[in-house]
């Protein structure tokens, strides 16, 4: 599990340095923070065991050919929304979905290579989820950004 | 503009196990797909040089100081749309910012320690160029978040968010 592990203030330098600069070397890191290489590695290799941190890739959708992203409002019942949820996970081109306390209780966030997919997406495949009583979408026109940053782990 | 720059098989795969550990050193990526550490570093380099690939260190929740998550729904003046896009993009407490279709035409992710920060975020984004409302959604949960995806418009200030976040006293 996360957040079981207690990070002290050596954690925060090197998490620091590594969201920064997040291929840099574990000899690096010890040169910049004047400690040897040994502790670098041992706290690094935990800080990730423990799913504090994770050194990763991300794949930058806008160079894979996908133009748009809309955001889809879903109203449902109360009771229908973690099923709902779930069922909505299952579309590869989904991002996120974010769970409201109010009606529309699930705002879904999906990439698309043309505005026409989100339709689709909309009519066959949310829009058939029963329980799914409305949906409210929107587009982006002009600039998005998605950064790297803070996940449950 | 956007170049698209289509990964093949081998290059999915690299990019897949860079996902579950982005400090994979060459010679094991050659090691596990049969390739030599040219053959990677080549790859590599058309990855990050189309930008279809970036580098960056996700941060568990449970180790900074954010509590309160939230998309804030933003109407802007029609004459200063990219303006207040870029000033509420460069904010380290957003995750993320879009212009939209709809009446709340910028849409922005953000996260805030408590409630007082939160407010002072609201205010900061009412005090953006032409913002006439700004109408913010607590999110409870997230029922899921493919963080392996960014959009990466080339920009340093809007590509990682997390400076400064990480909490004190974690555990």
């Amino acid at each position: 599990m996360t957040g079981t592990r207690k990070i002290d203030a050596l954690d925060r330098q090197i998490i620091a340095v590594l969201s920064r600069r997040p291929q840099i070397s574990n000899k690096d890191i010890a040169g910049e923070l004047g400690v040897a290489e040994s502790t670098i590695s041992v706290r690094v290799d935990a800080l990730i065991r423990a799913k504090v941190i994770k050194p990763s890739v991300q794949q930058n959708i806008a160079r894979a050919g996908y133009a748009t992203v809309g955001w889809i409002e879903v109203s449902c019942d109360h009771a229908d929304i973690e099923r709902i949820a779930a069922e909505i996970a299952e579309i590869e081109t989904v991002f996120s979905i974010s769970r409201f306390f109010d009606n529309p209780f699930l705002q879904v966030m999906i990439f698309a290579q043309e505005v026409s997919d989100l339709r689709e997406i909309v009519e066959t495949r949310i829009g058939r989820i029963p329980g799914v009583v409305a949906l409210a979408t929107d587009v982006s026109i002009g600039e998005a950004c998605i950064k790297s940053g803070i996940a449950s782990l | 503009m956007t170049i698209r720059f289509d990964p093949d098989p081998i290059d999915r795969q690299i990019i897949e196990i860079l996902h579950g550990d982005g400090r994979t050193s060459n010679r094991a990526l050659g090691r596990q797909l049969g390739l030599s550490e040219a053959a990677i570093r080549k790859r590599l380099r058309r990855l990050t040089e189309t930008g279809t690939i970036t580098y960056g260190l996700l941060i568990d929740v449970s180790a900074t100081n954010m509590r309160v998550f939230g998309w804030a729904y933003v109407e802007v003046h029609p004459s200063e749309l990219s303006a207040t896009y870029r000033a509420l993009a460069g904010m380290d407490r957003c995750s993320g910012c879009a212009m939209k279709t709809g009446s709340f035409n910028l849409l922005a992710h953000i996260y805030a320690k408590d409630q007082n920060a939160l407010t002072a975020t609201i205010d900061e984004i009412y005090g953006m160029p032409g913002v006439r409302r700004v109408q913010f959604r607590q999110v409870s949960s997230y029922p899921i978040h493919r963080h392996q995806y960014v959009i990466d418009t080339g920009e340093d200030e809007y590509r990682s968010w997390h400076g400064g976040v990480v909490k004190a006293d974690a555990g």
